[in-house]
């Protein structure tokens, strides 16, 4: 490789391979004009010499021009100076996975341009502090997004204060030791942390737009106004959230709540006229909503998944703007027209997870709708055709006993076609010999598989 | 605007473009040059046999269409045999396979297309590419990426010098071939192998 004239992007891999370091410096890696790189080394490798690891890496330092980087189970027990030594001045992204005898991270703080790092795996490292930051006055200087995934050792993590100036993204994900986050981490805009066990955050998150917790269980929303907070997404783990107040919430644009096995209701006093998205879904104790008709005038998308308390739609009906509905609830469904009356603007129904062996019922359905998804209806067998009428849009997911489209074929209305893994029907929408084929095969946009 | 584009287009180039998706009619003119095909098309389509008459053809180029998206369903697939195509037409330039999860193996006879510059075997089934593939001594692009049965690169691949692009990324290739380190003109490569004890010398 040593001779080729190489640029755009390379991935090296068995990078273990290579016996001699000096063989590593034959590659000539400097002296090729690669934008991306990416190292692999086999990912169950035991080194027999870390040093050794140690002098292959550094003899595989790439041009100045670098801007993204990607090293894969390097196995050394140190990262090499040509990382963060302003060799890679130009370096934007950076990635390291599972480079598990890596006992501390390198002065990554040091990299001025860099605008992603993405930290994985690194199994040895317990606290990161100031070696992470490197010595300039600030560090981090460009850093928009930062991501740390499956660290399990990870218990400290000591904040420069000058450090992160540009940081907007910080995801947390499995790091089930972290303890805590410095407040300066906090001045962000979007927050996504999952399955960290010993996490707590009571800091002032006030300036974030985006937060998602998923299976945190000592993370508590700290309820005091937040004023930028447009997405918030809360999935399992927050066990004291009984009543979720909205009123606190004023920019909120979509609201997601999943597994919280303690939520009951919303509670809301004054009108919300910005929230469009509201999904509640695994949430056994769930009772009732307030009256969205007259409090939540811009809802466009309503989901009530698995919400078996939930037996009813609001007071007063659904908000006239609703266009897209999500439920798993027959009884529900049952309703909709009634609910909905005439002046309904739904588009979109999606049904997910019902027991039922024939839907659509004809007259179950408003006649503004024009897309219908069935997910997951494992006792589905048929579908009537009068009840797809006015449709152009049909999806089926995973509906294993679904047989057969209706008789009468489809309406001509419907444009678009989608179909995963509902084995029986897939058979005969084969083309070209599928019994069904002759019914579908003028549809502009099939997506069968 | 794109319409109107599209019939100027047309006009200009005569018989010499044959795109299947606009042209209605079973045969492929004799004097194209230049023949694409919309892979969902081609099940209506009967009309590959006359492409062996089309003795000029320089390139041949399956498109997918977006919005369609049909895997495992409707691969596409020749009626004809690769062989005998390759045999009557010798001065293709751009040949592609792109999506035909039909193919299994590229025939021998591959080797006659001297003339060939860039060849596509993009999502094809393949496991092992013939060793006349290294007598396209024009060839300036191989892509094989997706080639998920792809096991081995021929041992001659260093024949073909002028190769400048090479890019097997989702194979299952685990090595490079011997003398790698011969093609001279290389200038992009998704991925490189190091084997044991011979590491990234040019050998």
């Amino acid at each position: 490789m040593g001779g080729l004239n190489l640029h755009g992007r390379l991935s090296v891999k068995e990078v273990q391979n290579i016996v001699n370091p000096l063989d590593a410096l034959e590659a000539n890696l400097k002296n090729k004009h690669h934008v991306k790189l990416e190292l692999t080394w086999k990912s169950d490798h035991i080194p027999d010499d870390t040093s050794k690891e140690k002098k292959i890496l550094e003899n595989l330092q790439p041009s100045k021009q670098l801007e993204g980087l990607s090293i894969r189970s390097y196995c050394g027990s140190q990262f090499l100076s040509w990382i963060f030594d302003n060799s890679l001045s130009n370096l934007v992204f950076l990635r390291l996975d599972d480079c598990e005898y890596c006992l501390c991270l390198p002065p990554l703080g040091l990299l001025s341009s860099l605008k992603t790092l993405k930290i994985r795996g690194l199994d040895g490292t317990v606290s990161i502090g100031a070696e992470f930051y490197g010595s300039n006055s600030s560090s981090f200087l460009s850093l928009e997004t930062l991501e740390f995934y499956k660290m399990k050792e990870w218990e400290e993590w000591e904040c420069k204060t000058t450090s992160f100036p540009r940081l907007q993204h910080l995801s947390l994900d499995e790091c089930p030791k972290l303890k805590g986050l410095s407040e300066q981490l906090l001045l962000l805009k979007e927050l996504v942390i999952g399955y960290c066990d010993k996490l707590i955050i009571s800091d002032n998150t006030s300036s974030l737009e985006i937060l998602r917790i998923n299976a945190c269980p000592l993370v508590n929303i700290r309820i005091t106004y937040y004023d930028f907070l447009n997405v918030m997404e809360i999935v399992g783990g927050c066990e004291s959230l009984t009543i979720f107040p909205l009123d606190f919430f004023l920019k909120l644009r979509s609201l997601n709540l999943r597994s919280c096995q303690n939520l009951r209701r919303i509670s809301q006093q004054q009108i919300h006229n910005q929230l469009k998205e509201l999904a509640i879904d695994d949430c056994p104790q769930f009772e009732s909503f307030s009256n969205m008709q007259i409090l939540l005038p811009c809802l466009t998308m309503l989901l009530i998944i698995d919400c078996p308390e939930v037996e009813m739609f609001p007071d007063g009906g659904l908000p006239s703007n609703v266009k897209e509905l999500f439920l798993s609830s027959l009884k529900l469904i049952a309703f909709l027209r009634e609910t909905l009356g005439a002046n309904t603007c739904l588009e979109r129904l999606c049904i997910v997870k019902v027991d039922v062996e024939c839907f659509p019922d004809q007259v179950l359905l408003p006649s503004s709708l024009t897309s219908l998804e069935i997910d997951g209806c494992r006792n589905l067998k048929k579908m009537e055709y009068k009840g797809l009428c006015h449709l152009s849009s049909l999806e089926l997911y995973d509906c294993p006993n679904l047989e057969r489209l209706p008789e009468e074929g489809l309406p001509k209305s419907i444009s678009s076609l989608t179909i995963w893994n509902c084995p029986l029907l897939q058979q005969r929408c084969q083309n070209p010999q599928g019994e069904d084929w002759g019914k579908i095969a003028h549809i502009q946009q099939l997506d069968i598989r | 605007m794109h319409d109107l584009l599209n019939d100027l287009a047309k006009y200009v180039c005569g018989d010499f473009c044959y795109r299947l998706k606009f042209y209605k009619g079973q045969c492929i003119p004799k004097a194209a040059r230049h023949f694409s095909f919309v892979v969902n098309d081609v099940e209506c389509f009967d009309g590959f046999g006359s492409l062996t008459d089309v003795k000029r053809l320089r390139s041949f180029l399956p498109i997918r269409e977006i919005g369609r998206i049909c895997f495992g369903l409707y691969p596409w697939q020749f009626r004809i045999s690769i062989p005998d195509l390759f045999f009557k037409i010798k001065f293709l330039r751009v040949l592609s396979f792109s999506g035909c999860l039909d193919l299994r193996e590229v025939p021998d006879s591959v080797g006659d297309l001297k003339h060939v510059h860039s060849l596509d075997l993009l999502w094809t089934k393949i496991q092992k590419l013939t060793d006349s593939i290294c007598l396209l001594y024009n060839l300036l692009i191989l892509k094989l990426n997706y080639c998920s049965s792809l096991e081995e690169l021929p041992s001659n691949l260093h024949k073909l010098t002028k190769l400048r692009y090479l890019e097997f990324e989702g194979t299952k290739l685990t090595k490079m071939p011997i003398h790698f380190g011969e093609l001279r003109n290389l200038q992009v490569l998704s991925t490189f192998f190091v084997e044991r004890n011979s590491e990234l010398k040019t050998r």
